[in-house]
């Protein structure tokens, strides 16, 4: 691809896709008759929007519906509520024909690079599995295309033969990226890419990432635990808690100067590898445990853990704002 | 900064015990554990040194495969054996040699005078007994407590560990407790009864980060009450830079940086280590344009070592890195590391 087709493919921070109000409540079944008698609202209500081209970091701690958010976004669920819209076009409400042709341009690449592909597979089956779905090409040109594929991901094109348990951690994840690079995605969901990787080969990666981004003009939402290294890769970064966004601002402002108490507790729990900053630096070490999301608390759902929280937190369900252009934030206190 | 890093030491031993002298707890020499596969012997464990003083807590860093677990249940033989074989060494604890205790003998070693603290707090209790019994079955075999006086300890353990309404909560299965409140039963029973030394085994890695500060909070405030050593094995540089006294970096089975944390972090010698530190994104100032990465992978442990296991990946590598494997140099006091390019230093 020539730069000016990667340029007009990014096109100027239009948006690519909106997310707004979605909710993924999955239901409890209990007693004899399996009677409905709640729900764990995994992601209740989010609202974000991706432009065309930018990283956007989604962080929060296990069980906050991070990953949820990014399966929903894909419609690898049926939605309780919301609208996503996917280059303008509402995608929560479509058929599952409808659906499948417009598979190719989203695509996702999964957490634990052992679980994701399957072992009875050689990497060429893996990797062209997606080109027999959806393009009509011959054998001989799915050949050619997936070793451009293992070559454009850093591996050697004569792997093809070869099945997963042959590789580490590292190169196993990087058959998982030429998959979802098969079909020439616009988006693609990074689901902890890096969680189960070592950190050596975390950065290995992460750059790799990054190069695929800036030649193919590829739009990421990029999920994590890791802040420094959303810091490092997202431009703009949203923070989840218990099914709900508490803050989403570009990565600058977030980082030097987060505005939500439950951002600012998360920040200061990351380790630093560096003694005296260890020694000196402040913790904001929070009480308790996540609340469950099948009864969250009224008012804020971070009010019980929150070290600033008013008696308004407790009744009040704070509204989603924009304290300054960008920057968003869920809490009454935020200035 | 390594003044008061020792200080705080010294101020831990001095509380404990005011006229003992300074000495180590645990002192590991020339270990070596292998496990036999059917492709041959994987050598895991390669000549590691190390001592632990009293109160000290000593950082054990690594990637995954690097052999910083199978070192540390080499010490107790918690290894199955076989596949696993510890074929040489030896680990003095306060006067004998544990390799060469037999398993009675050992029994009373492990969980009594040693505590360990395993990385899965979800798989390493017991789901079909209460946590309450599983806090009390070391205070009943170690210390020949009845059930009464267990419980009143248990209890106590727990309200240590920070677990609210603590009595209420030794009647409790495992699944009712979240992930961070197992990990504080795993402390609880480790700390059980009154070991000198403590190791924990990648202990917050499963947790989230508000949890695992938590967890390290519980453990610097149990330092200051108790005293006891501890060795904390992790892969994360940044967990150790905020606890360890001292920190050794493993690499393919041994000990390629041994150094006190102020050193290791502000003037890294071991190529490793460098390279280790400069893969950490920084979460301060300027981001970087790309993250440096280390080329290559882990090294494959078949077979002795006969080069150093760096230098494939290493950039900085010379001839004689492909010839013999370094021993540790010492380069000061505080600092060694297993690199041929300190020889000169030694």
């Amino acid at each position: 691809m020539t730069e000016a087709e990667v340029q007009s493919k990014t096109g100027q921070g239009e948006t690519l896709v909106d997310v707004s109000n979605l909710k993924m409540h999955f239901p409890i079944y209990k007693g004899l008759f399996r009677r409905k008698v709640g729900d764990v609202k995994a992601v209740d209500g989010v609202t974000f929007a991706i432009r065309r081209g930018e990283t956007l970091g989604l962080v929060g701690e296990s069980g906050c519906g991070k990953s949820t958010t990014g399966r929903a976004v894909l419609r690898l669920y049926e939605l309780t509520d919301g609208v996503i819209s996917f280059e303008g076009e509402d995608i929560a409400g479509l058929s599952p024909t409808e659906l499948r042709a417009r598979r190719p341009r989203m695509q996702m690449i999964f957490q634990d690079p052992q679980a994701c592909l399957n072992p009875r597979m050689t990497v060429g089956a893996i990797i062209s599995e997606p080109l027999v779905e959806h393009r009509n090409m011959t054998s001989e040109e799915r050949k050619e295309r997936v070793r451009e594929l293992l070559d454009s991901v850093g591996m050697n094109p004569d792997f093809v033969n070869r099945y997963p348990h042959e590789f580490s951690g590292g190169q196993r994840q990087r058959i998982g990226i030429a998959r979802a690079l098969a079909l020439d995605p616009d988006f693609i969901v990074c689901d902890e890419p890096i969680a189960a990787l070592d950190v050596s080969i975390q950065a290995q990666v992460v750059n790799l990432l990054e190069d695929l981004q800036k030649e193919r003009g590829l739009t990421y939402l990029f999920i994590s635990h890791d802040l420094s290294m959303v810091r490092h890769i997202a431009e703009r970064v949203a923070v989840m808690y218990l099914g709900k966004i508490m803050e989403l601002a570009p990565r600058e402002m977030l980082f030097s100067d987060p505005k939500h108490p439950y951002t600012q507790a998360l920040l200061s729990a990351v380790p630093v590898a560096d003694p005296d900053v260890e020694a000196s630096r402040e913790r904001i070490i929070l009480k308790g445990d996540v609340p469950s999301p099948s009864n969250p608390p009224q008012g804020c759902v971070f009010c019980t853990r929150c070290p600033v929280a008013e008696k308004k937190c407790f009744t009040e369900t704070p509204q989603w704002r924009e304290l300054q252009p960008d920057q968003f934030v869920a809490c009454h206190l935020a200035q | 900064m390594k003044s008061t890093s020792i200080k705080r030491t010294n101020s831990i031993t001095a509380e404990k015990s005011p006229n003992a002298a300074p000495g180590n707890v645990l002192e590991v020499e020339g270990l070596q554990t292998i496990f036999q596969t059917q492709d041959g012997n994987v050598h895991a464990v390669n000549d590691v040194s190390f001592s632990l003083e009293a109160g000290e807590l000593l950082g054990i860093v690594g990637e995954s495969g690097s052999g910083k677990s199978v070192t540390m249940m080499s010490l107790l033989k918690l290894l199955p054996m076989p596949p696993a074989e510890i074929v040489g060494g030896s680990v003095m604890f306060d006067g004998k040699d544990l390799l060469k205790l037999d398993l009675d003998q050992l029994r009373d070693v492990r969980g009594g005078d040693i505590g360990f603290i395993f990385q899965d707090p979800m798989t390493s209790l017991n789901p079909v007994f209460t946590v309450g019994f599983q806090i009390m079955e070391p205070l009943r075999v170690h210390m020949n407590l009845n059930k009464q006086q267990a419980k009143e300890r248990a209890v106590e353990l727990l309200e240590l560990v920070g677990i609210p309404s603590a009595a209420d909560r030794l009647r409790d299965f495992p699944h009712q407790f979240s992930g961070g409140m197992r990990q504080r039963v795993m402390i609880a029973i480790a700390l059980a009864c009154d070991p000198k030394v403590l190791i924990a085994d990648e202990p917050t890695t499963a947790l989230d980060v508000t949890v695992q500060a938590q967890i390290i909070e519980i453990v610097k405030d149990l330092r200051q009450k108790l005293g006891m050593a501890i060795v904390w094995i992790t892969h994360d540089l940044g967990v150790v830079a905020g606890i360890a006294d001292r920190v050794a970096v493993m690499y393919g089975g041994q000990i390629v940086e041994y150094a006190s944390v102020d050193e290791l972090y502000s003037d890294p010698r071991h190529p490793y280590t460098r390279a280790l530190l400069q893969t950490l994104p920084r979460q301060e100032g300027e981001r970087e344009a790309r993250l440096v990465s280390i080329p290559g992978q882990a090294p494959n442990l078949k077979g002795a070592l006969t080069s150093c296991p760096f230098a494939p990946r290493c950039s900085e590598s010379i001839d004689k890195c492909l010839q013999a494997n370094p021993p540790l140099f010492k380069i000061n006091d505080r600092q060694k590391s297993a690199c041929w390019l300190e020889e000169a230093n030694d």
